[in-house]
């Protein structure tokens, strides 16, 4: 009996470790970020304990830094990352409305070959698309930005498989109730799909503040709407030597993106699981 | 208030696959109409298209004095009640009675007032505050009349909505449901593939199967007169016994024997007049459990038409009890007796049937051919 209880806490504390070694392991590069970010100019990568007075210095250095405004990236990548999420969420909340409710003709075809395309890789699209929007005029712009990646098929589908599972009887009795097809989709199908749309939401916005390739393609250097992975890029070319000054930088990077996890925390893991088990 | 009147409706899916067809129905004003019948036989259907959740492929459908078949549900002025509640689970229960009054701009306290009176009707009011999630199935299918009520519509329309409950919660919200009609008088169409609802609760009972309408009539016509042996079999519980026999002619008498060889049933001309037609042919004759009794536990002496039978079960309700036996033909036949007349399987029994509540029908139309 003791012999079992023994193996079995003896279990739960390599578990534990193994855990707490993980956790470590994924947390060490933020931690050194922010170790280096607080420390004296100079000394980034030296195994000393030389802080910069006052110890947020380096952060005040890169937000009010003259040649590089990184709270005019900051300010673009939120806009460019809040829109592009919201109208993502959107018109995939309407696509698939319609692709999970509503019949009409090549319904399944139409969604195999929207399917299909999750299969090409996403640089395939760069050049075209890169034609398009110099055509358009929309080098520089936030339209430009945003708009090529606006329609999203994993999202379309995410949120379809997703609103499948609401019965046909709610949108029914809704129609009986009185509601127009907005309506329905608004007040019934919306509320319902919440947890996948946060998840979308959230999925693109990772997407659209992280995105570096695309940006730095539809923005030229000049650029006043530079969005902060491009910006960081340019900042780590010029100021290559300057560690602390570039880890401050990159803080800045990842706030906006931690406190949207943990606030919707609750929704995104919901939505990743929904439908995983009957209710 | 308002009269349905279904002219020639049908419903033709893709690749000729009938829902309904051929439905004339003319459901009066404040009537309490069943539409009943095996699962697949057009019933919800029919009720669909009432509703306009579906549209209609031939014949006229009209709500009150308006042709309906084009409108929109919303502006039918009807009310559904559906099978699995459709209740909003993202919205408290008093959202959910609200939303069609908001959804039409009804004033904020005219809907307050209506959801008020529906929550006292429905005996829902300290439940406003809760989401559909924390109700039982009965309160839930009570915030779905609820739901149906506010609106004041002039049509009820109903979809199975007792079927998600167990059986003791349906047998009272049959009663339910037919007080708040009684009190209501709202024209109603209530759909169920269950008789007994059927027969509980209809002013009319409508008998569909595979898409057509098989008989229109009131709880007891229907029982006492089936147009055929669906019918005949479908209404009453248990079953009524169907037993293949075959007519001939015994002098002035016509005698009715077990096809399968086994009874013989000797009666004399008056009554049986329509079995003339029939003599030398097979016909299906159906004897409902309660009109058969035993002859030695009712007391009879002496019997000309007595069927020996075998017993093989009995399933003791109580109050009555239902046996099953066997003919020497090999025919299944079940008794509805009373409960104290209990019996051991084997047992020999001499039933007799009571001859003014014989029906017969054809062996290949299956319809009825007495006339009484």
């Amino acid at each position: 009996m003791d012999v079992e209880k023994i193996r079995e806490s003896l279990k739960k504390t390599l578990l534990m470790l193994a855990l707490i070694l993980g956790a470590l392991v994924m947390l060490f590069p933020f931690f050194w970020m922010l170790f280096v970010a607080v420390k004296a100019e100079g000394h980034g990568f030296k195994l000393d304990f030389v802080f910069a007075q006052p110890l947020f210095k380096n952060f005040a250095a890169v937000w009010n830094n003259e040649s590089f405004p990184f709270s005019k990236f900051f300010m673009n990548s939120l806009i460019v990352a809040t829109s592009g999420a919201f109208m993502t969420a959107l018109f995939c909340s309407m696509g698939a409305y319609v692709f999970a409710k509503k019949k009409f003709i090549f319904k399944e075809t139409l969604f195999w070959i929207l399917l299909s395309t999750l299969m090409i890789p996403g640089m395939m699209y760069m050049v075209p698309q890169f034609a398009i929007v110099t055509k358009l005029g929309w080098i520089n712009t936030y339209k430009g930005m945003i708009i090529p990646h606006v329609a999203n098929i994993f999202g379309l589908f995410l949120l379809r498989q997703h609103m499948e599972t609401i019965p046909d009887a709610l949108i029914s009795s809704a129609e009986i109730d009185g509601a127009s097809e907005w309506q329905i989709f608004k007040n019934i199908m919306v509320p319902l799909s919440m947890p996948v749309i946060t998840t979308v939401f959230l999925l693109t916005f990772l997407f659209q503040w992280t995105n570096f390739l695309w940006q730095l393609v539809v923005n030229t250097p000049d650029s006043i709407k530079l969005t902060l992975p491009v910006g960081l890029a340019l900042f780590r070319g010029q100021y290559a030597t300057q560690w602390t000054l570039l880890m401050a930088a990159s803080a800045f990077s990842i706030i906006p993106i931690a406190v949207l996890f943990l606030g919707l925390q609750k929704f995104f893991i919901e939505g990743l699981t929904a439908g995983a088990v009957k209710e | 208030m308002a009269e349905v009147i279904l002219k020639n409706i049908a419903k033709i899916y893709k690749g000729d696959v009938v829902g309904c067809k051929d439905i004339n129905l003319h459901i009066k004003d404040r009537e309490f109409c069943v539409l009943v019948g095996p699962s697949g036989c057009g019933k919800s259907t029919t009720l669909r298209l009432i509703a306009g959740l579906e549209d209609i492929t031939e014949g006229e459908l009209r709500i009150g004095d308006r042709i309906v078949n084009d409108i929109p549900p919303k502006e039918r002025d009807i009310a559904m009640v559906f099978q699995n509640y459709a209740l909003y689970p993202h919205m408290k229960v008093w959202d959910n009675l609200a939303f069609g009054l908001k959804l039409r701009k009804y004033p904020a306290d005219e809907i307050k007032k209506r959801v008020t009176e529906a929550a006292r009707i429905l005996e829902i009011e300290h439940l406003l505050e809760r989401r559909p999630k924390a109700l039982s199935g009965g309160q839930r299918q009570r915030v779905a009349l609820g739901r149906a009520i506010v609106r004041k519509p002039k049509v009820f329309l109903f979809d199975e909505p007792l079927s998600n409950l167990d059986a003791k919660l349906r047998v009272q919200m049959r009663v339910e449901i037919k007080k708040l009609h009684a009190k209501l008088q709202i024209t109603s169409i209530y759909v169920t593939h269950d008789q007994i609802e059927a027969m509980t609760m209809g002013d009319r009972i409508v008998v569909m199967k595979d898409g057509f309408i098989q008989q229109v009539d009131d709880p007891m016509k229907l029982y006492e007169r089936p147009v055929s042996k669906f019918v005949a079999g479908f209404i009453g519980s248990p079953p009524i016994n169907l037993i293949k026999v075959k007519i001939s002619r015994d002098g002035e008498k016509f005698l009715i024997s077990e096809a399968a060889g086994g009874f013989k049933l000797k009666y004399s001309r008056k009554g049986f007049d329509f079995l003339a037609a029939f003599s030398g042919k097979n016909l299906i004759m159906g004897v409902r459990p309660e009109n058969i009794i035993d002859r030695i536990y009712a007391g009879v002496k002496e019997a000309e038409n007595t069927v020996p039978v075998v017993v093989e079960a009995e399933e003791p309700m109580g109050s009555e009890n239902y046996i099953h036996l066997k003919t020497v033909g090999g025919s299944e036949i079940v008794m509805k007796t009373e409960g104290s007349n209990r019996v051991k399987p084997g047992d020999r029994l001499e039933l007799i049937f009571n001859a003014e509540k014989m029906h017969f029908f054809h062996p290949d139309t299956e319809k009825r051919i007495n006339e009484n």
